[in-house]
């Protein structure tokens, strides 16, 4: 057995204790070297962007492809010796997956700030100049700001030992209640209201479509009336149990036979023969739609929907 | 001046055909809001029949060993709190009771994670309060939480070939108040590779399955806990063997508190009592019936108005026609 010790990450240059100010010079450096590089791509000549993006694009590409399609090492470890050159660029692959998928999650936070960094610029912009609607938008940002500045208030006041047990024993404490009220009472209860809302629309729209106009029609509404029965435990049990009295219980011919209009078999008959094939077509459509998208993506073909 | 303009009679069609938006939003809330409040107050239980998937999941899950660990890769925030926060409360109740440990993380939605700890700690309120009072799940010894990934795929990719180096720089405070590694703790000490975790739970809205099967699938045992909207997609994978089980919406989540109440038999039925040991052993006198439950008596008259409004829309175009014949 491997010793737990091997086991353990090694220490990087990142490792350095949370909070300490070792690890926040690293983040505001990295930070500034990350902002000047997103930054400096903007002022590279209109020539020069399409090849540089689309190289990064192409070797990002090339990396996972070969993660799939290249021979995997089976139980690896760094200590081996490869015997060959497929082996090499198998050893490599692999010793170098946990740096790209660290990577690739930096970068993808990278995004996410990139993101709140241009909302933030719209709806400022919309505040200062007065827009139409400009009250939403300074809500937007308020509402922002407010979690931001309550989530990490809240998030520093349990570091430490014991200091989250204390703030769950005592909600009162400021920055947790601050943080509470804002999360849990504002925020996830509009977040389930808002999603309850589509029952409303759904609601409406099923009285207003659902009309037995053609055959078609017809088929699709008994098909889903009888689905959604199949979805209610009290009538899937009940028209059972009226199937059973009429000798769809036991064995025999006359069971078999009674059981086709067990509500559960005509569901699954329907699921299984229209519904999943249905499904895996469309699918099979997709999936090959999305590869052909990738590679038009990975070997740089797109030209996007503007050109 | 002009005469005041007298509005058509609408024939009886016409009008069954034209009910108002808002007057269906109202009949609506009323409906629901009053079954809610009526199943709550009563304590009212639907009945229901598990279906093949989701016995296949409770068997699964009713049978990890204890001290084992599970993945819980939660995509759940309140927009979904119907569906698959009854179904993150029900598997961990069941986590809780056998003593299975898991490892929580997000790489759908930052929130998830909070709603997580939401329910954990509503759950650990429930154990402190039981009579008699059960030990709370703490987190480090009995789960860690790993945070947002923000992305996801290459972190499982990550995953499937070395799990200890894909989360090798996560940290979580031990009881001390120490910031350790996270496969220092009791959670992750046993586990070297991802076949060691004993089962992978997406409980999500969306539809993670195609990443996750494709990555982790065929070395871990993945459960697939979903919305009901995403059922059919993910019902494929169920078929061709690559989901061990499947938990279909607010039915399955009312259909797993069931099994948790019933359990399955040495013969396959739910809540027989065929001799010989359990399939998948119930959890007698515990709180099993719990939001699933609750919410299940609202879906059936949400279900039940809409096919009534259908009809009446219906009806009322039938109507229409033969008058106008």
């Amino acid at each position: 057995m491997i010793p737990f010790a091997q086991l353990t990450p090694p220490t990087t240059l990142w490792s350095a204790p949370n909070g300490s100010t070792l690890l926040w010079a690293e983040i505001i450096i990295a930070f500034l070297v990350g902002t000047a590089i997103v930054f400096g791509l903007a002022f590279i000549p209109k020539g020069l962007r399409r090849p540089i993006i689309g190289s990064a694009t192409f070797l990002g590409g090339l990396y996972f492809m070969l993660h799939y399609l290249w021979p995997t090492a089976q139980d690896y470890s760094k200590d081996e010796i490869p015997r060959n050159s497929v082996e090499t660029v198998s050893f490599w692959l692999q010793s170098s997956l946990p740096t790209v998928t660290n990577f690739n999650q930096v970068l993808t936070g990278l995004l996410l700030g990139l993101g709140i960094a241009s909302l933030l610029r719209v709806h400022i912009g919309r505040v200062a100049k007065k827009h139409k609607e400009w009250p939403y938008s300074l809500t937007l940002v308020i509402s922002m700001v407010v979690m931001t500045i309550f989530g990490y208030w809240d998030w520093c006041s349990k570091i430490g030992p014991g200091a989250a047990k204390a703030a769950a024993e005592n909600p009162q404490i400021f920055p947790n209640f601050g943080w509470n009220f804002l999360f849990d009472g504002l925020f996830v209860n509009l977040d389930a209201v808002m999603y309850s809302m589509i029952a409303f629309f759904i609601f409406s729209a099923a009285y207003r479509s659902f009309r037995l106009r053609s055959a078609e029609s017809a088929i699709l509404l008994g098909t889903a009336v009888l689905v959604m029965l199949s979805l209610m435990g009290s009538v899937l049990v009940g028209w059972d149990r009226v199937v059973d009295m009429m000798g769809g219980s036991g064995h025999g011919s006359v069971a078999t036979f009674m059981g086709n209009f067990r509500l559960g078999n005509i569901k699954d008959w329907v699921q299984n023969n229209f519904q999943s094939p249905s499904i895996r077509a469309i699918e099979f459509g997709l999936a090959i739609g999305i590869l052909a998208m990738s590679l038009r993506l990975w070997l740089g073909i797109e030209k996007g929907i503007n050109s | 001046m002009d005469e005041p303009v007298e509005k058509p009679q609408l024939s009886l069609g016409e009008k069954l055909q034209s009910v108002k938006r808002n007057a269906l939003y109202l009949t609506l809330f009323c409906v629901v809001s009053g079954s809610l409040i009526l199943s709550h107050a009563l304590s009212i239980r639907v009945p229901t029949q598990p279906q093949e998937y989701t016995k296949d999941a409770y068997k699964l899950l009713r049978n990890i060993p204890e001290g084992q660990t599970i993945v819980i890769d939660t995509g759940t925030t309140n927009a979904s709190r119907g569906e698959c926060g009854c179904q993150m409360e029900a598997v961990l109740r069941m986590a809780m009771r056998e003593k299975v440990k898991f490892v929580l993380y997000t790489w759908v939605e930052p929130q998830c994670v909070e709603v997580a700890k939401s329910i954990i700690a509503n759950i650990n309120q429930e154990r402190r309060t039981s009579n008699p009072p059960l030990p709370e799940y703490k987190e480090w010894d009995d789960y860690v939480i790993l945070g947002f990934f923000p992305d996801g795929p290459t972190m499982l990719q990550s995953v499937a070939s070395n799990i200890r180096e894909a989360w090798g720089t996560k940290k979580e405070k031990d009881p001390t108040g120490a910031e350790r590694s996270v496969f220092e703790s009791p959670v992750l000490k046993q586990i070297k590779r991802v076949d060691d975790l004993k089962a992978y739970l997406p409980i999500s809205p969306t539809n993670l399955m195609p990443t996750v099967v494709a990555r982790v699938g065929r070395k871990v045992p993945v459960i697939s806990m979903i919305a009901g909207v995403m059922f059919p997609e993910q019902f494929n994978y169920y078929k061709s063997g690559q989901l061990k089980g499947l938990v279909n919406g607010l039915v399955g989540a009312v259909e797993l508190e069931a099994l948790m109440e019933k359990g399955i038999d040495s013969a396959g039925d739910v809540g027989g009592n065929a001799p010989g040991p359990p399939i998948a052993a119930p959890f007698p006198g515990a709180k099993n019936y719990a939001r699933g439950s609750d919410y299940y008596f609202a879906f059936c008259c949400a279900i039940t108005l809409l096919m009534l409004t259908v009809i009446v829309g219906n009806v009322g175009m039938m109507l229409e026609k033969r008058r106008n014949r």
